[in-house]
């Protein structure tokens, strides 16, 4: 049957590739180095065994070059295999990031299994001389899976142990706890018991003292007799308060009043000493005057009617006169004879002196008026002085009436807050009273009170002290409870259950879990050692059918799982001690068990002809033996050659006889 | 007999392929309240 393996971007085949292959048959791929032997390979490989699940199969996965970073092509992102067999399709395709875009559900045992290469860990194992082979039967058996599950067991067992013990603890815990509530509970009775017996004796004394009643309705008295002086103080207070300020606004009028009144006194006293400084001297001398001025107009007056006599006769004269002479007949005296020239010079003398008499009279009269207005005023100005001090008298007068009314009523008012006065410092005198007796009554009956009533405040604190003691130990009591309640249940799967049935129940867990344990110890054992077994039976059947006769005996042990080399006759031969085609040819032998034994279902199987480095005719015997398994099993098997041939051909292996 | 219950349905398993972690914690879940069931049962009578 042809199979079909299609790559992109695997390895160095960058793009896609196609190869064909056929089952039954042992496939040779022979081509040069360099030209995709190995990247079909890893393809294949990657196909059959990803995804890599643990770290022993992703660190085998790297050393054969099936890691992402490997297997894609450098210049790519993505790789994709796919395998064309049988009618199904595995298909991987691998981003360099490790993420699978197509899971094939390959199966990691062909990484151990499946491959006959100088990188496989059977090849590696014997080349390096080590003899332990532990891997193969842990690896290809269940027994690592048996492994997986017995320490989810034994995890489980030490959780459970312990739980045991916890519960232990907490039985002892309970008991503890439970010792302790008894012993809270009896202290509880026990101060109930003695609360009840004081209330009892605290009943019969706290009956009321007869003494302290009258104490009591004494100092209630006095209190009250208090509250009636306080109240009659307050409105003591704000009738003296009012009082006080109408004396207040009385005595502000009286002020302005008095202002007033010595303002008045004051003008009039200006006023007499104002008239007292007019003199009547002052009058006669202006009369004086004023007679002195007269009695000089009349006598200028006189001079110039004279001179004015004089005038009109020389006027006269001259208006008469030939201008033309030079000298006339006096007009005067109408006897001598006068020059015109002196006429007229006297002419004008006598008008000069007219004018002079009539400035002189003028002022002689100004004089006289001013004298007279001067003596007017002042008379009148006396005049106005003495109705002025007549009307102020009066004024005076009237305003003094008013000031003797106001010093009436000031001195009503003075006598009213007087008398308030008076009579509040009575009210505080009598409080005063009330309240030192009030101090004594109080300190009478806080002496009695001392001296009687100590027996009842010492029961008062013990009952007290009782109450408080006895909250306490009901809260250590249900503190106590709580605790109890806590620790005597145990939560099994959401189930609450007493603790003493939850330890029968992890005790009978344990001991299943134990049992358990040392069931899955012995089938793990039975696992391993089966698997050696049959390991064991498909090396001799091989190395029967290869003919191998140097070996009389290759196989595990089935307790220590190291692998044993028999020569004929039964001589043993350590690893370390045989030569490298020796271990070659031994490692293919194994190979190819191992495949049979652990990997019979997967048609698979890649062989690197590099591997196969021993005597040519053991190689034949394995080829065909390999041809043959094919044959009988349709298996697919690609024999990787290196070629001198320029490309890249697969041609099928045909067995010679 | 009972202690081999668990260890029976866990090869089983183990030879299916069908385990892991969580498998394995509610078959011991179970086994436990099965137990429970059991001893409630055996405290009745």
């Amino acid at each position: 049957m042809k199979v079909k393996l299609e790559l992109e971007n695997v390895g160095g085949l960058r793009g896609n590739h196609s190869f064909e292959f056929e089952t039954g048959r042992v496939n040779i791929l022979e081509a040069p180095n360099a030209v995709g032997k190995s990247s079909i390979i890893r393809g294949l490989a990657a196909v059959l065994s990803a995804p890599f699940i643990g770290s022993l199969a992703e660190s085998e996965a790297e050393i054969l070059g099936l890691s992402p970073e490997a297997l894609i092509n450098v210049y790519e992102d993505e790789a994709t295999v796919r395998l064309r067999m049988n009618g199904e399709i595995k298909e991987l395709r691998i981003r360099r990031d490790g993420r699978l875009l197509k899971n094939p559900h390959g199966d990691n045992k062909f990484l151990f299994a499946g491959l006959l290469a100088r990188e496989a860990k059977l090849m590696r194992n014997l080349l390096t001389g080590h003899d332990d082979f532990y891997w193969i039967v842990s690896i290809m058996s269940l027994a690592d899976e048996f492994k997986k599950v017995s320490d989810i067991i034994e995890r489980k067992l030490t959780e459970v142990s312990l739980k045991i013990e916890e519960l232990k603890r907490r039985i002892e815990d309970q008991k503890q706890l439970r010792e302790e509530l008894t012993t809270l509970e009896t202290e509880k009775r026990k101060l109930e018991k003695e609360y009840e017996s004081l209330q009892e004796e605290l009943s019969l004394i706290s009956t009321e003292d007869p003494i302290l009643m009258k104490f009591s309705k004494e100092i209630e008295q006095l209190r009250r007799r208090e509250k009636e002086i306080k109240k009659s103080i307050n409105g003591l207070m704000k009738t003296l308060e009012r009082e006080e300020k109408n004396l207040r606004e009385v005595q502000r009028e009286y002020k302005e009043q008095k202002n007033k009144y010595e303002k008045l006194k004051e003008e009039i006293r200006h006023a007499r000493w104002k008239l007292a400084s007019i003199s009547p001297d002052e009058i006669g001398e202006l009369e004086r005057v004023a007679h002195i001025s007269k009695t000089r107009i009349e006598t200028l007056r006189e001079e110039r009617t004279r001179y004015e006599v004089e005038l009109n006769l020389y006027t006269s004269a001259l208006q008469s006169m030939d201008e033309s002479l030079e000298k006339v007949t006096c007009p005067l005296c109408m006897s001598g004879v006068i020059p015109i020239r002196e006429i007229k010079e006297r002419i004008e003398k006598l008008r000069k002196k007219i004018s002079e008499v009539n400035l002189e009279i003028d002022k002689a009269m100004r004089t006289y008026d001013e004298s007279l207005w001067k003596r007017d005023q002042i008379i009148k100005e006396m005049e106005d002085l003495k109705n002025k001090i007549n009307s102020l008298e009066n004024e005076l007068k009237s305003e003094e009436s008013d000031l003797h009314r106001l010093e009436g009523d000031l001195n009503t008012c003075k006598r009213v807050v007087e008398n308030k006065e008076k009579e509040l410092k009575t009210k505080y005198d009598e409080l005063k009273l009330i309240q030192e007796k009030l101090v004594k009554k109080y300190k009478e009956k806080e002496d009695y009170e001392e001296k009687h009533g100590k027996k009842k405040e010492k029961l008062t604190d013990k009952l007290s002290e009782i109450l408080k003691r006895t909250g306490e130990v009901e809260h250590r009591v249900q503190e106590t409870k709580d605790k109890l309640s806590e620790i005597s249940y145990e939560y099994i799967i959401d189930t609450s259950i007493n603790i003493d049935h939850a330890i029968q129940i992890y005790e009978t867990f344990r001991n299943e879990l134990e049992a358990t344990l040392e069931d899955l110890r012995k089938i793990t054992d039975k696992e391993r050692r089966g698997v050696a077994r049959e390991f064991n039976r498909r090396i001799r059947e091989i190395l029967d059918k290869l003919g191998f006769k140097e070996f009389e005996e290759i196989s595990l042990n089935e307790d220590t799982y190291k692998l044993q080399v028999y020569r004929q006759g039964g001589k043993y031969q350590p690893i370390a001690s045989l030569s490298t085609s020796e271990r070659s040819a031994i490692v293919a032998v194994l190979q190819i068990a191992m495949k049979m034994t652990y990997l019979p279902e997967n048609p698979c199987f890649i062989i690197d002809a590099v591997a196969l480095d021993f005597d040519e005719n053991k190689v034949t015997r394995i080829l065909n033996y390999l041809s043959k398994l094919a044959k009988e099993r349709d298996w697919l098997i690609i024999l990787t050659k290196l070629s001198e041939k320029e490309s890249l051909a697969v041609h099928i292996y045909e067995p010679n006889a | 007999m009972k202690e081999k219950i668990l260890s029976i349905e866990l090869e089983n398993l183990v030879r299916k392929g069908k385990i892991d972690e969580k498998t394995i914690e509610k078959i011991l879940d179970e086994r436990l309240k099965q137990i429970m069931e059991e001893m409630k049962d055996e405290g009745q009578t």
